[in-house]
């Protein structure tokens, strides 16, 4: 996750002309962008449809024009460029019909009207921070091939898995010689982690990208909801069994 | 616990069918998405009970599988262990079978005969086959039929009801081992449960069966009369004796033997066929000791072989009309100890000229039987002044031939 200050560095080299970093943020934001996109449009998209690219030129154009100065937070920024875009686009199209919001006669869609909009879109919204939490998330899985979708299967049903599971996590990233095997390899040294803990292999490989996922989480602190979600599993279990 | 119901968590990805969500817990979860369209990092709140109660359906489903299987389980594995694999049946003169299931436990045993019955007496049937023939053993031993004075003869067959002769042939081996420390000599014998069917029909023990298809064979017996009764010693005795000299060592054994068994129609029978062979005896005296080499060899091998004797039959047959004589009489004289001897040896001499009729009419009990009766009036006529006057048996034997030559 890039904190504010992080994203203001990198927002600035990109509009340095720092064609990487601009295509780190690219990336970055890619998976926001056609959630956005989705909830507009009230379809799902895909990366081939029109929307989805007006969405990203969208994002490229916030990259060139967010003032952090302005008291509104990137994510808001480009929610709000995609949305006039795309209404735009809508419009140009005569495809008013797919937005339920232009059954209204009035919505002229002026940038103000839009804003006020994105007030409400704020408060429903109030963590921001998530978001930006899960596409970092989202960013560090891509690098060991996992998608969120398919972290249900490798998820552990009872408690006690999970506490053996965080148990394990913990472990690795005590073992500097396993954490860098792990980011070198991109795969769980499980044979050096059987050593490390009493567990067998087999709990270790059934639950292998759920614990990929807990060691990610664990090594950013920073993601506080992500890192509380984690935490409060262990706490809930704990008060689970007493209540018990 | 309603509110046990809902969970909440946050949307991290929507994809074509489904909205991932990172519920509260921190687990991972994709519940299907109905035209909806949140955001990431949005919370979103979903009942439980879909899931709730498709679980518990897989729950009660493998717990009711589980039960049908162990149900079923129960059922197969108590169904197997009721059926027997095999038969083992054992003579001396006391005849048993017993019946075995799956991994040699016993399933049920019987006296096929008053001493059989005696034997069983007192012994627990649920136990491995190998304990069990250690308590016959045992029980044989201090019912004195089988004791160190003299060698007894044992026959036991193995009826196979299911196919897996390597497993009898173990249990063999070690019905041998057991009988092995006495003097005792031991047949033992694999068929199949059609012939175990056959002998029962015929009233005889599978062991019977087998002696008497032998000696049939070498035209010893003309009917399964005659061997009815007899005890394995006798029955030995009597196919040993056929085929040549037999030493005379075997002889006070089977005198104990034959007391015990011949309370009904057996002791008839046995001198019957005891009768004929004094018959032979006589006629063959005159090759004696060549003979008695030969046969002792054969007789050594016959306990192991029994297809040896049958290929050997058609020559011993030949030499038994003629030579083996001495050592069939002092057998036989020890059994002729009972009353009813005299009776039983008067068909005999009747017997080789109603060979060929016989063996034609065996499947005829009825005319058998009418054929040895008139033998018998015959006979009896003719010898009954010989053998009632002899106080002792070889001089009885003795007397005989001279009478007869």
């Amino acid at each position: 996750m890039k904190d504010s200050h992080q994203l203001n560095e990198s927002l600035k080299l990109a509009n340095q002309g720092n064609e990487i970093e601009r295509e780190l943020l690219i990336q970055h934001y890619k998976p926001y962008v056609i959630n956005v996109v989705s909830k507009i449009c009230k379809r799902f998209v895909t990366w081939s449809d029109d929307e989805t690219s007006i969405g990203l030129i969208a994002l490229n154009k916030a990259i060139d024009t967010y003032k952090p100065n302005q008291g509104r937070t990137f994510l808001n920024y480009v929610y709000l460029i995609i949305k006039r875009d795309l209404v735009d686009y809508f419009k140009n199209e005569h495809k008013e019909k797919h937005l339920s919001f232009n059954h209204n006669p009035e919505s002229e869609s002026t940038l103000a009207e839009i804003e006020t909009s994105m007030e409400r879109h704020e408060s429903q919204q109030k963590n921001e921070d998530i978001i930006e939490e899960i596409l970092a998330l989202n960013q560090q899985l891509v690098k060991f091939g996992i998608v969120f979708e398919e972290l249900e299967q490798y998820t552990p049903t009872h408690k006690k898995t999970k506490k053996i599971l965080l148990e394990i996590a913990t472990a690795l990233i005590k073992n500097q010689t396993c954490l860098e095997s792990l980011y070198q390899k991109r795969r769980l040294p499980i044979s050096e982690l059987t050593k490390l803990v009493p567990y067998s292999s087999k709990t270790i490989e059934r639950h292998r990208k759920y614990l990929i996922t807990l060691v990610v989480i664990k090594l950013h602190p920073n993601w506080i909801h992500l890192s509380q979600l984690i935490d409060h599993e262990g706490k809930e279990g704990a008060t689970y069994e007493t209540s018990k | 616990m309603k509110h046990l119901n809902k969970e909440k968590g946050i949307v991290i990805k929507l994809t074509d069918e489904s909205i991932v969500l990172m519920l509260d817990d921190g687990n991972f979860k994709n519940i299907p998405r109905s035209g909806e369209y949140p955001s990431i990092g949005e919370q979103y709140e979903f009942t439980k009970k879909k899931g709730f109660s498709y679980m518990n359906i897989t729950k009660y489903a493998s717990l009711a599988s589980i039960l049908i299987v162990s149900i079923l389980v129960y059922v197969l594995s108590s169904g197997e262990t009721n059926e027997p694999s095999y038969l083992m049946v054992m003579d001396i003169n006391p005849s048993i079978e017993i019946e075995v299931g799956e991994q040699d436990k016993v399933l049920g045993m019987k006296g096929l005969n008053e001493d059989g019955r005696d034997v069983l007496r007192g012994l627990e049937h649920d136990q491995h086959i190998t304990s069990l023939v250690k308590a016959i053993h045992h029980k044989l031993a201090e019912l004195d039929y089988i004791n160190d004075d003299e060698v007894a003869t044992i026959s036991t067959s193995i009826v196979s009801i299911e196919n897996n002769i390597e497993h009898h042939q173990d249990v063999i081996q070690q019905i041998e081992a057991e009988f092995e420390q006495d003097q005792t000599e031991v047949f033992t014998n694999q068929v199949d449960y059609e012939v175990y069917e056959n002998a029962e029909k015929l009233n005889l023990t599978v062991n019977q069966m087998d002696f008497y298809n032998q000696l049939k064979k070498q035209d010893k017996v003309k009917h399964v009369d005659e061997v009815r009764g007899l005890s394995i010693k006798e029955l030995n005795e009597l196919r040993d004796e056929k085929k040549g000299l037999q030493s005379e060592q075997n002889k006070p054994n089977g005198q104990i033997q034959n007391g015990k068994s011949n309370q009904t129609q057996s002791g008839s029978k046995k001198e019957q066929n005891a009768s004929e062979q004094h018959n032979e005896r006589q006629d063959t005296r005159q090759q004696p000791d060549q003979e008695v080499g030969n046969t002792k060899q054969e007789n050594k091998e016959q306990p192991g072989s029994k297809d040896d004797k049958s290929k050997a039959t058609p020559e011993q047959n030949g030499d038994v009309e003629e030579t083996p004589k001495d050592s069939k009489e002092t057998s036989e004289t020890t059994e002729e100890t009972t009353s009813q001897e005299n009776e039983k040896r008067k068909p005999d001499s009747e017997s080789q000229e109603s060979n060929d009729l016989e063996d034609k009419n065996t499947n005829q009990p009825n005319r058998d039987q009418e054929v040895e009766q008139e033998r018998e009036d015959q006979e009896l006529s003719e010898e009954k002044d010989e053998k009632s006057t002899d106080g002792e048996q070889e001089e009885d034997s003795q007397s005989r031939a001279s009478s007869r030559n």
